[in-house]
């Protein structure tokens, strides 16, 4: 199979998952309704601590609130339910028609998310930009992060999509995913899109 | 290399304008698509023709996890063992170009797993098998643009999506060029009714129109071999009937090679020409359904509505298939006793409120065959 084909088809599936995306708008609003209540409640929460404790950690209440908004973003663009649909598909056998096509089926996956995620960004970047600066009161970020932040985002998004399809693959080991997901779902909490920032963490962790 | 294969030459006088091959009838399976411009630019065709479907000795086995002996404790530190449990064993026939095959079988007798080597989901544990002239274990992905697969309970669409962009991205899946994805899906659409259905989001479909759309899903892209396993599960009588119509139309407008599974006599009778039974994974039969009736003939069904409530008959060379109030299915096997005998006897021994003679039910024609097998083992 040519590589030009197997763009072809990532391509396509992307466009078509991005179309379903803008179709279920009701989704998108959830979905952001969702997040505004997070940030919002976490802003309240770290408005509790002090401002020279955050000093000591050479942090600033807003730089907390735009670390939460942009990691939380991220998971909010892409879905925890990817890797249930694969499971569910697996385990339905329904997967049997997708592997007998000329095309892998991981092309077709990762694409179709990928194209979600897109949809997603595109359609939630603007309000929630709007909610975290009304949340942290500034941008509170430089211009050189705020670029690599952009750049960074697209293949946060991907390795996601990519993770979740690793996760439902892997009940074809395990017989289901779950077990796998949760391990990633507290690495990724601890080590990825993490709520509290290393720097507040207490000195022994950090330290680890 | 199974099956009878033929090798043979074409020479076809240049398209016009066009430097391409001229596309070869579907019936004729490809395997080695070979041509060239000879020095008066005429094309030449060097294929091989191959049976659609070849099987030899095909077997497959499954290691089954063995049940723990023991009580108690005691089971949890006992090591439990493999079974072996064989799911297919030295399965043979050859299927030519355009036929319309049933594949059929109880529960459990291999069907499926048949299926899913002849696909290349499965690599066999013994014997070979070719699927238009591929292995299809070893070049599933080549044989993939040359097979369909319908499955009664699975779907090639998009829930969420209009089934339009599902067609879309199969077509780009199949690398069909825009013109030959357009004039078949065209095509299709024509065959199937589906005009009204392609801006519908998968999920709103009933039943009978997604399987409408299914069909015409795996058609998109020309195979010359159509898998059908349960095409007409869960359809009320009017969608059973007009898939068989669609199914039937789409034989003779694209010449489509046909291996159906299913459990509806009604879809073996109304689509296929030749039925290949099986059971615990061996074959039992493989005839014509002409030939399959023809010796089946000697047995008639009587249906008989008696005034009696319980009506009992009992009678050497006459079979009870139903019993219920006010009801007896008898089967007759006019070889042992003659019809007009048992019509006198039944007439003399219940009230009648009717009474009709039937050919036997292909339902009732396959029970038999396993029920004479099975006493002859």
């Amino acid at each position: 199979m040519k590589l030009h084909h197997r763009l072809s088809v990532f391509t396509a599936s992307a466009r078509l998952g991005f179309k379903q995306v803008l179709d279920e708008r009701l989704a998108l609003l959830g979905g952001f309704l969702m997040y505004a209540t997070l940030v919002i409640a976490y802003a309240g929460v770290f408005r509790w601590i002090t401002a020279a404790d955050l000093a000591a950690h050479r942090l600033t209440f807003s730089q907390l609130v735009w670390y939460l908004g942009t990691t939380e973003f991220v998971l909010f663009c892409g879905s925890f339910a990817y890797f249930r649909e694969l499971q569910q598909e697996i385990q339905s056998d329904q997967i049997h028609l997708a592997l007998l096509r000329p095309c892998p089926v991981w092309i077709v996956k990762l694409g179709e998310w990928s194209g979600q995620y897109a949809g997603r960004f595109i359609a939630l970047a603007l309000p929630c930009y709007v909610l975290s600066y009304y949340a942290a009161g500034q941008t509170g970020l430089g211009f050189g992060s705020v670029v690599g932040i952009v750049a960074g985002l697209p293949m946060a998004g991907f390795i996601m999509v990519a993770c979740a399809f690793m996760l439902g693959a892997s009940c074809l080991w395990l017989a289901q995913a779950e077990p796998a997901f949760w391990i990633w779902q507290k690495c990724l909490f601890l080590l990825g899109a993490l709520l509290w920032p290393l720097a507040l963490y207490p000195e022994a962790a950090r330290d680890k | 290399m199974p099956g009878a294969m033929y090798v043979c030459s074409i020479v076809l006088p240049p398209g016009p304008g066009s430097h391409s091959p001229i596309a070869p009838p579907n019936r004729i399976t490809l395997f080695n698509r070979k041509y060239f411009h000879d020095s008066s630019n005429i094309i030449c065709w060097h294929f091989m023709i191959a049976p659609a479907i070849s099987v030899e000795h095909l077997t497959r086995h499954f290691k089954v996890r063995a049940g723990k002996t023991g009580q108690g404790w005691a089971r949890w530190f006992k090591k439990g063992g493999y079974d072996n449990f064989t799911a297919v064993s030295d399965l043979s026939f050859t299927t030519e170009n355009g036929a319309k095959v049933a594949f059929i079988g109880p529960n459990g007798a291999g069907k499926s797993t048949t299926l899913k080597m002849l696909c290349g989901l499965l690599r066999p544990s013994a014997g070979c098998a070719q699927v238009c002239g591929y292995v299809p274990w070893e070049q599933t992905r080549a044989l993939a643009s040359r097979i369909g697969l319908v499955f009664g309970q699975r779907s090639h669409l998009w829930q969420a999506l209009p089934v339009q962009d599902s067609f879309d991205l199969l077509a780009k899946i199949y690398d069909l060029t825009p013109g030959v994805y357009k004039t078949q899906r065209d095509k299709l659409v024509g065959v199937f009714g589906l005009a009204g259905l392609l801006t519908q989001p998968a999920r709103t479909l009933s039943l009978g129109q997604r399987m409408r759309c299914d069909l015409a899903a795996a058609l998109l892209h020309q195979p010359s071999v159509l898998f059908l396993d349960e095409p007409t599960i869960g359809l009320d009588v009017t969608a059973k009937a007009l898939l068989r119509d669609h199914l039937n139309a789409l034989a003779r407008e694209f010449e489509t090679t046909i291996l159906l599974t299913s459990h509806d006599t009604d879809d073996i009778e109304r689509i296929c020409e030749r039925v290949i039974l099986i059971d615990h994974g061996s074959k039992l039969l493989d005839s014509s359904l002409a030939e399959l009736r023809r010796d089946y003939t000697r047995f008639k069904t009587l249906v008989l509505a008696t005034d009696e409530e319980r009506p009992l008959f009992q009678r050497a060379g006459v079979g009870v298939i139903e019993q219920a109030p006010h009801r007896l299915v008898l089967n007759v096997d006019v070889s042992e006793v003659a019809l007009e005998q048992v019509v006198s006897e039944c007439l003399s021994s219940f009230k009648l409120q009717d009474i009709s003679i039937e050919n036997m039910p292909l339902e009732e024609v396959i029970k038999a065959i396993y029920a004479r097998r099975r006493s002859g083992a």
